[in-house]
């Protein structure tokens, strides 16, 4: 079996490089980690845990433990997941370094240069938006690990609690951030592909995205009109992941395959809309 | 029949109502270099875009190497090298990165693109500019960066756009030298782009010559300029005694005085390599001291200008 996958890698990783999805993937993600507003986007993201850190008091020995340190993390990644990592501070951030994906090759003219090159439009979407994903990763990781650290010593859960939520966990919180942050970027991309400059593209998803969080809840004919934002179904994920985010019950009720398939569904839509746009645009 | 790399049918591009090129119908023969004349916005970026898959023809057809370029971009680009008329490149990276990420782009392994990569700067004299970054370059340099990423791939077919702009003299000749080499060395079939008359005259085999978005002109350079006369200056001692003996010749069209010691004259174009055997016994003969010989002109500008219809 572990023959098999690693047979198929190797023949998946043989595929990419033959149409250089690879060398996109590399020289996008070393564009984006040198920028200033990655170096920016990781500071902020690690900012709820210094703010957290500083907030802490004094805890009694009898509030410590393997039990307390998880509970304390559900609860802490859940509010910061929900409000910050995938709420409006990181969806900024997110924005505008997808914006870039594309519309920063049209600004400066480079993208000319990849459709001359023997590589097909498609790549060179997959590859950005691959590099985007990772980017994504990079800067996520940092600040959930951070946060299960702070918590495994402050109620000395000690390598027991931070071995616990790292190996589940924080891969939980994680896989949440991702899947908020990856769908704003993948919309993000998609305004990237119609736009030639950056700027017009942030602005345009940004406005966008926050009309529609503030709009859409409010809207009283639709029944449960909350289940239509992201971040009703991220936190649905993290519910049914295990975590407890509140102490008097269930906040989300729904399917969360439904809920996985329709963000699937929606950020594969958006990078097939992105290729199409970019197969369709002349480049002058 | 020689075979054509470049083929296109009817090429038109209209934006809007605006028509930028016209039924352009070009044969661009393996292994020449072929110089693409026209004024300003007289459509040859226009064409060059669509022969290299960026911009998409109103209606018409590219081939390139038999292939259709909007089946075949891909493949197509793998035997092609294109330099934009502003060459463009990746502002943060350094000059050797940016061609390594091009070589790589073009199939190359890290290795043979960063070995490729330092062959190609050596060739077009950027070689101490290798840990520069992009942002930092000159103009002219990074024309010829340009010009370098274009041959990052070793292609068959090099389509530049200006390759001459930004350079100072000795580069630009320095670089019309390279493109003949490549022609005369590797059978590197060349398509260049240009509104500077004498370097293409220079470099090509064969003239397109576009206006107002139609091609009014195409051929081999000797047979398009056939049609047009040649002319010189002569200064000698005696220059009567010279028009006297000039005169008597059939390839000389026009012999009259210029001056107080000059000849001007006119020869047949495709017999003007009689002038050059015979002036000098001509001058011996007559025992006539030579003071000046020098061409008024270029054969391929004229041809240029009469038809765009700014001379008859």
């Amino acid at each position: 079996m572990r023959a098999i996958s690693r047979n198929a890698l190797n023949k998946l990783v043989r595929w990419m490089s033959r149409i250089k999805i690879l060398t996109i993937i590399e020289m996008e993600f070393r564009r984006i980690v040198s920028s200033k507003k990655f170096k920016l986007m990781l500071a902020i993201m690690i900012l709820p845990d210094i703010i957290y850190l500083l907030s802490l008091s004094e805890i009694s020995p009898a509030l410590g433990g393997v039990k307390v340190c998880l509970e304390e993390f559900w609860r802490q990644a859940g509010e910061f997941i929900l409000d910050f990592w995938t709420g409006l501070p990181a969806q900024l951030l997110a924005i505008l370094i997808a914006s870039e994906l594309i519309a920063g090759e049209f600004d400066e003219g480079t993208f000319k240069l990849l459709i001359t090159k023997p590589i097909r439009k498609s790549s060179i979407v997959l590859g950005k938006w691959m590099a985007f994903v990772l980017c994504m990763i990079v800067i996520s990781l940092p600040a959930l690990f951070l946060l299960a650290l702070i918590i495994s010593i402050a109620y000395r859960g000690g390598w027991n609690a931070l071995s616990s939520l790292i190996s589940h966990d924080v891969m939980i919180g994680e896989g949440a951030v991702l899947l908020g942050l990856i769908t704003y970027g993948s919309f993000t991309m998609l305004l990237s592909s119609s736009f030639s400059k950056p700027l017009y593209a942030a602005l345009t998803a940004f406005t966008f995205l926050t009309l529609y969080q503030l709009i859409v809840p409010g809207l009283s004919w639709l029944e449960n009109p909350a289940k239509y934002t992201l971040s009703y179904h991220l936190g649905l994920f993290l519910e049914e992941c295990g975590f407890v985010l509140s102490p008097g019950g269930r906040l989300y009720e729904g399917d969360l395959w439904i809920s996985l398939l329709a963000i699937y569904s929606l950020n594969c839509l958006l990078l097939v809309l992105s290729i199409m746009i970019v197969y369709r645009r002349e480049v002058k | 029949m020689t075979e054509n790399v470049i083929e296109t049918e009817n090429l038109t591009k209209f934006y809007g109502e605006r028509c930028a090129v016209y039924r352009v119908n070009l044969r661009v023969p393996r292994g020449v270099v072929y110089g693409f004349l026209g004024p300003n916005g007289a459509g040859k970026s226009t064409t060059i875009g669509m022969l290299v898959g960026c911009l998409r023809p109103t209606y018409g057809k590219v081939r390139i190497f038999g292939l259709d370029v909007f089946r075949h971009r891909t493949k197509i680009m793998e035997r092609v090298g294109y330099l934009p008329e502003k060459p463009v490149a990746y502002r943060n990276m350094r000059v050797e990165e940016f061609l390594e990420y091009m070589g790589r782009l073009e199939g190359l392994s890290r290795g043979e693109a960063r070995e490729k990569a330092r062959e190609l700067l050596g060739f077009v004299g950027l070689g101490r500019l290798a840990m520069k970054k992009v942002e930092t370059l000159s103009a002219g340099e990074r024309q010829r960066l340009g010009f370098a990423q274009a041959l990052i791939g070793d292609p068959e077919l090099l389509i530049l756009d200006e390759p001459t702009s930004n350079l100072d003299p000795v580069a630009r000749f320095e670089i019309l030298s390279k493109i003949r080499w490549l022609a005369s060395k590797k059978g590197v079939t060349t398509f260049i782009s240009s509104h500077v008359i004498p370097e293409v005259s220079r470099v090509s085999d064969y003239v397109g010559i576009i206006n107002n978005g139609s091609l009014i002109a195409q051929g081999h350079i000797t047979d398009l300029v056939a049609q047009e006369e040649d002319e010189y200056i002569v200064r000698v001692s005696d220059p009567k005694r010279l028009i006297d003996r000039l005169r008597e010749r059939d390839y000389v069209l026009e012999v009259v005085s210029e001056g107080k010691d000059g000849v001007r004259l006119k020869v047949d174009i495709n017999n003007a390599h009689n002038l050059w055997i015979e002036l000098p016994e001509l001058l011996v003969e007559e025992r006539l001291a030579l003071y000046e010989f020098k061409p008024i002109g270029d054969p391929l500008e004229k041809l240029f200008l009469r038809k765009l219809g700014v001379f008859q």
